[in-house]
């Protein structure tokens, strides 16, 4: 116990083990205080169109965390992602076009709509597994959209229901750079709150459920609570960014929310790393920014023609290409590339390990 | 009378596609989510090909349905082979990925025109009771007819076919056995997209080849598993059921609800009997 509390990476009470540290070791230091300052002073740097990037990615980053809960950590497949965001983005529209009501009142329903749902789609769950599960989300997702789909048509939006910029306060949240601040917020709230969530009981109840769930039902874990619970939490988180992109981009329309909108979601969290929570973050990083760097590169280069004509389709390859990639050579994505880029740094000049992380 | 050979016609096509499905997933036990994406590439294929070659277009079809089978085979040592272990999740993305990868070469090369499939028989008939048969929908009965009589043949008399069902059933104690059953599966992936083809023929000189045939497609995945995802009778039955239901909320109720109608019945049957209305009970793993 000499030596107690000098080296960061000893621990010598279970508080202290039990507390996400960002300031533990001298470069964690570091480099937090500098990522904040880079934070910080970005918006006040970049461009309109660069924060505009960061925000999308923002919002991406909590659906992907989200959906991140639900398919990484409780192994639950879902495939109608694009609904449960619809379900919040429409419900923010009708609340706020309809009844004028306020942001804070109106995200915290449509995470409740999108709960209702998840509700829903997690009761086949009871029964079903793996790909069976992921065709009853899928369907879910068919039904959200056609329900959506009549509202938006019978209310004559035509091209989708615009949305007011929310109002907190006196505070109007119109300009990128409040958005900037506001989603990086919540992102890192969200963030915090799964993290947290996977240490506490459900969490363990997710991955026990996920590893084997016999075996969990034999330690007394209720498997069909659990399940639920996981899908009604995810979809809630998912409902809630479905509304902030609604909210964003001042619009709601059905055809945003298609089945490529949850390829790209899953596109994100197999890139990022299943079950991880840094890797929701890379992966919404990385897709979402992929499109835009293609077309700064197109714009750059001046290419014209076929790539040009046809960007979308290219992007959607790019996006499969990536995926087939990542699955068929590193399954457990971006975060473990770079777990095992800090633990080359954290050994060096040592090679060997002490202590091999098993894979899951 | 019209509404019923609407239905029979349109049957027969969700039939042919659900059972590229079933085949493949009965072999190899994945769903093959490219599928939808593949059926549009194959049909823009057949119009291609077909317009290249001259004579008739039974000629040109045969060509793309022979293609088509190889390409079964070639995803499958190139991917599916490769997913031997990983988890069931990551196999159904992968074969989605590959959906979008064949999508954007579909808009790439085809730039999503709208074309038909000419079958070289463009007569109409008057059957007792007003109802108008043409010569495409006559064509669709007799190669469903006789798509499913050979897939019969095949799986009943044929040793291969012998092999294929015994690995179906138990894929260790069919390797066990001395079967290979990386070529069993390899041939089901072949027959499998080779069904696809022919529905996705069938379908585009039915209706039109464009990236909306994709929509269509889809609606087998809801036709598989109500008749049960092993049980490729089951999906004939179910195939019916589903465009029934489908053409006839279409033309009573509201055209906007074919989308959903086959998933809504597909919902329900995964509630109430989620092995399908056909398919073997032991199939979906229960807690």
């Amino acid at each position: 116990m000499k030596h107690a509390g000098k080296s960061p990476y000893l621990k010598t009470s279970y508080a202290k083990d039990m507390v996400i540290e960002a300031f533990d070791t001298p470069f964690r230091k570091k480099s937090t205080v500098l990522g904040l300052i880079v934070w910080g002073l970005f918006p006040f740097i970049a461009g309109n169109y660069s924060i505009h990037i960061v925000n999308l990615i923002a919002i991406a980053a909590i659906g992907a965390l989200a959906l991140n809960l639900l398919c990484g950590n409780a192994g639950l497949l879902s495939l109608g992602h694009a609904g449960f965001m619809a379900s919040g983005a429409f419900t923010t529209a009708i609340l706020s076009v309809n009844f004028g009501m306020p942001i804070w009142v109106v995200l915290p329903a449509a995470g409740l709509v999108g709960a209702l749902f998840g509700f829903v789609a997690g009761l086949p769950s009871l029964r079903l597994k793996g790909m069976y599960l992921g065709l009853s989300t899928l369907a879910i997702h068919y039904v959200i959209v056609y329900i959506f789909s009549e509202y938006q048509f019978y209310g004559k939006f035509g091209f989708g229901i615009p949305i007011k910029d929310p109002q907190i306060g006196p505070l109007t949240l119109s300009s990128d750079r409040t958005w900037y601040f506001i989603l990086c917020f919540l992102v890192w709230l969200v963030g915090i709150f799964i993290k947290n969530l996977l240490r506490s009981r459900p969490g363990r109840a997710w991955v026990a459920i996920h590893n084997r769930d016999i075996a969990a039902e034999v330690i007394g874990i209720h498997i069909g609570y659990y399940k639920v619970l996981a899908f009604v939490v995810a979809t809630s988180i998912t409902a809630m960014a479905g509304g902030l992109y609604a909210y964003y981009t001042n619009v709601a329309t059905i055809d945003e929310y298609s089945f490529s909108m949850t390829i790209s979601y899953l596109a994100m969290i197999i890139v990022g790393g299943m079950g991880s929570v840094l890797g929701s973050l890379m992966g919404a990083f990385l897709i979402t920014s992929l499109p835009f760097m293609l077309m700064y590169f197109i714009d750059y280069f001046e290419i014209t023609g076929l790539i040009k004509d046809y960007f979308f389709a290219i992007q959607t390859g790019l996006f499969g290409m990536v995926i087939i990639f990542f699955l068929l050579v590193e399954p457990l994505g971006l975060s473990e590339i770079w777990r095992r880029i800090r633990v080359y740094f954290q050994l060096w000049p040592f090679r060997l390990r002490p202590l091999q992380v098993t894979k899951r | 009378m019209p509404f019923l050979m609407s239905v029979l016609v349109l049957g027969c096509i969700y039939m042919v596609l659900a059972a590229g499905f079933v085949i493949i997933y009965k072999s190899s036990r994945v769903l093959n989510f490219s599928y939808t994406d593949m059926a549009v590439m194959l049909a823009y294929l057949a119009f291609t090909i077909v317009g290249l070659i001259p004579g008739p277009p039974v000629v040109a079809l045969l060509m793309v349905l022979l293609i088509s089978f190889f390409l079964g085979l070639l995803i499958y040592w190139l991917f599916i082979k490769r997913m031997a272990g990983q988890p069931i999740f990551s196999i159904i993305i992968l074969t989605v990925a590959i959906g979008i990868v064949i999508q954007s070469i579909n808009t790439l090369i085809w730039h999503g025109d709208t074309e038909t499939i000419p079958l070289g028989w463009r007569a109409y008939y008057t059957l007792p009771g007003k109802t108008v048969i043409s010569g495409t929908d006559i064509v669709i009965m007799l190669a469903t007819l006789v798509f499913f009589g050979g897939l019969l043949i095949f799986y009943k008399y044929s040793k291969t076919g012998w092999q294929m069902r015994a690995t179906a059933e138990n894929i260790l104690l069919a390797a066990q056995r001395g079967i290979n059953i990386y070529a069993v599966t390899a041939l089901s992936w072949g027959i499998g997209i080779f069904a696809t083809a022919l529905a996705a023929i069938l379908l585009g000189s039915h209706s039109a080849v464009s990236p909306n045939m994709g929509h269509i497609a889809i609606r087998a995945f809801a036709v598989a598993l109500v008749g049960g995802l092993d049980s490729i009778g089951g999906s004939i039955f179910a195939a019916f059921i589903v465009a029934a239901a489908e053409l006839g909320a279409c033309t009573y109720v509201n055209p906007r609800l074919a989308d959903a109608i086959p998933f809504m019945i597909m919902l329900v049957v995964l509630l109430v009997r989620p092995w399908g209305l056909f398919g073997t009970e032991e199939e979906v793993e229960r807690i």
